[in-house]
């Protein structure tokens, strides 16, 4: 078995880029349910709003980079105020429905035949990222013990890890003030917080507003890495994986997301490459799971860990089990 | 005429399946106020269990669908009892817990069945026609077979002390307490009362179209669609919503939109809910 392989792999995960996409839309998503309480399951929608108003600008009517990034920026915004205003005077329970069916319904825009001239249909866009990967300072990439990443990687990391700096910065410092007191009350009780004459429905927009458009910075990172985007990977199984980042990070947290999204993505990566290894060295007979049974059983893994942490560590590895929305009220 | 009939036909078909769904998510969210979004996956496991008790179809499908509504019921008991009875005190907490199991069922279908789709073999195999109608027999099947479920559920519910009990938890379940009555084991009850549903319409969803291990999760956003619209906690409100969305479904497809179905089946859910926001028979208030 290459042990080599399976560490680098798993160690990789730690600050690779798609651990910076799912740490950024965490970091919004945190905004949303563990500051404000509020239940958007339609936070994979923000992400793809913005990666295809960036992706639509360029590849498909060629506009400068920067403009499809503004784009993709009043996008998230856009979305978010279409989906609050209908959506934010409902019940916990009822949001959570009505964000998952919003968000599959911009899936569903974005995939369908009729509209493919503008955004390639299923197969989604590629050719938006040349002008950023052309203003990469990086001549190679970089083979240092365990960690190999070429050149377009360490770009995107470095751009990546700046934003979710500044990402945990803003939300550092917007729920120290009074705004963010404001916003962790309606989350403890909304009534007394109307009762003290708060816009509560205003102050749950500017919070749907702030944590789309953080999460939308995941969405650049993840267009960018890629170099393509395509409707099927912003499904709601994308918002699923955010949720169990900020639970096992611990909701409420600053550091909450960025811990989770890392931890989540070393034990999926690791249980994805010991696995099979496992099996072509025979280690894991045939009969209890071939090579594609091995990925069903790192999904059941990452469902199993998610439920024992609600059931028995709700708050996640940093929260407070005070702060945490998933008590008994 | 009988083009129309014949649509009406098609939607009764599909209602029946979305009914036998939406009418176990909405009892088990009128008692416990749980979203439970793994109550999809119960189907699909009903469905799989009747493939394997009923490989060869034809009158073995009978013992398929017992099988299917037993197995279904346990399995609903058992979550219950392990998980969802931990996440009474924060319903939310049990939505959480649903996710997760829909990754734990569907990959554990995946595993043990592998990912393809699977077609039972008919019960009855041959299509009726009355009035230039053409009725396949297992869709007629299907129809009835539901229509006997909600009248036994009807009575059971109505007409019975049990069900009567059912009805005092979703109302109050503390004040039910008080009075003497066993809300831990209605609530059990209620699971398993759901998964017989889940159970039925995964037999019957198995005769109507090919099933896979991940049909579960769109099941779901369809019989929470079907459950809002009719008004969430709402038994009949359930019935009719199921109709509802599959007469929307047959009409969108027959204007040839058939890969806009989902998309006009959650935008009739989210503009129902602005205008409406108890759905269309009274159900749970959806605002605070």
């Amino acid at each position: 078995m290459d042990w080599n392989t399976i560490f680098s792999v798993t160690v990789e995960s730690l600050i690779n880029p798609t651990t910076i996409v799912y740490a950024l839309a965490a970091i919004g998503l945190n905004v949303h349910f563990g500051y404000t309480g509020l239940l958007n399951f339609g936070q994979s929608a923000f992400l793809g709003v913005a990666a295809y108003g960036l992706a639509m600008s360029v590849a498909t009517y060629g506009l400068p980079f920067f403009v499809g990034i503004l784009v993709g920026l009043a996008g998230a915004v856009v979305l978010a105020l279409l989906l609050g205003v209908p959506t934010l005077r409902l019940r916990a329970d009822y949001l959570a429905i009505v964000t998952i069916a919003a968000a599959e319904i911009v899936r569903l825009l974005f995939r369908s035949v009729s509209l493919s001239k503008w955004t390639g249909g299923s197969d989604g866009l590629q050719r938006f990222s040349d002008d950023f990967y052309s203003r990469n300072p990086f001549t190679t990439g970089v083979n240092l013990w365990l960690f190999s990443f070429d050149r377009r990687e360490l770009w995107v990391m470095v751009v990546g890890w700046t934003l979710v700096l500044i990402a945990s910065l803003v939300v550092f410092l917007a729920m120290r003030s009074p705004w963010g007191r404001v916003i962790k009350a309606i989350r403890e009780d909304e009534d007394a917080v109307r009762s003290l004459g708060k816009n509560v429905f205003s102050y749950k927009m500017q919070s749907l507003v702030l944590g789309g458009v953080l999460g939308s910075l995941g969405g650049f990172v993840f267009a960018l890495s890629r170099a393509a985007v395509q409707p099927d990977t912003f499904g709601t199984e994308f918002t699923f994986y955010m949720y169990a980042i900020v639970i096992l990070g611990g909701a409420a947290r600053v550091l909450g997301p960025i811990l989770g999204a890392a931890l989540f993505w070393v034990l999926l990566n690791f249980i994805n490459a010991l696995l099979p290894a496992m099996i072509s060295d025979g280690l894991i007979p045939r009969w209890v799971m071939d090579a594609n049974q091995a990925g069903a059983v790192g999904y059941i893994l990452v469902g199993a860990i998610l439920i024992l942490l609600l059931i028995f560590r709700p708050q996640g590895i940093l929260g407070d089990k005070r702060e945490v929305m998933l008590d008994a009220r | 005429m009988s083009i129309f009939l014949q649509q009406v036909f098609n939607t009764l078909s599909s209602a029946s399946v979305y009914a036998l769904l939406a009418v176990g998510v909405t009892l088990v969210f009128g008692l416990t106020r749980i979203v439970n979004f793994a109550h999809g996956d119960l189907l699909t496991v009903g469905s799989y269990v009747l493939f394997l008790v009923a490989p060869a179809g034809a009158i073995w499908f009978l013992a398929g669908f017992a099988a299917a509504m037993v197995a279904v019921a346990v399995l609903a008991v058992v979550l219950e009892r392990l998980l969802f009875r931990r996440t009474l005190v924060a319903p939310i907490r049990g939505f959480l817990v649903s996710l997760g199991l829909i990754q734990i069922i569907e990959s554990g279908l995946s595993y043990f069945f592998t990912a393809g789709p699977r077609t039972v073999h008919p019960f009855i195999d041959r299509v009726w026609t009355v009035g230039g109608v053409d009725m396949p027999a297992d869709r007629v099947v299907v129809i009835v077979g539901t229509a006997a479920v909600f009248l036994a559920l009807t009575f059971y519910l109505e007409r019975t002390k049990a069900g009567l009990m059912i009805r005092a938890v979703a109302i109050d379940a503390e004040t039910a307490g008080l009075m003497g009555g066993p809300v831990t084991r209605t609530i059990a009850g209620v699971f398993a009362l759901g998964g017989m549903l889940a159970g039925a319409g995964g037999a019957f969803g198995a005769l109507l179209a090919p099933v896979t291990p991940f049909l579960g999760y769109a099941l779901i956003l369809k019989g929470f669609a079907v459950a809002l619209i009719g008004g969430l906690g709402n038994v009949r409100g359930a019935m009719l919503g199921a109709v509802v969305l599959a007469a929307l479904e047959t009409v969108v497809i027959t204007f040839g939109l058939s890969t806009w179905v989902s998309f006009f089946g959650f935008t009739l859910m989210i503009v129902l809910l602005i205008v409406r926001p108890r759905g269309l028979l009274r159900g749970v208030e959806a605002e605070i």
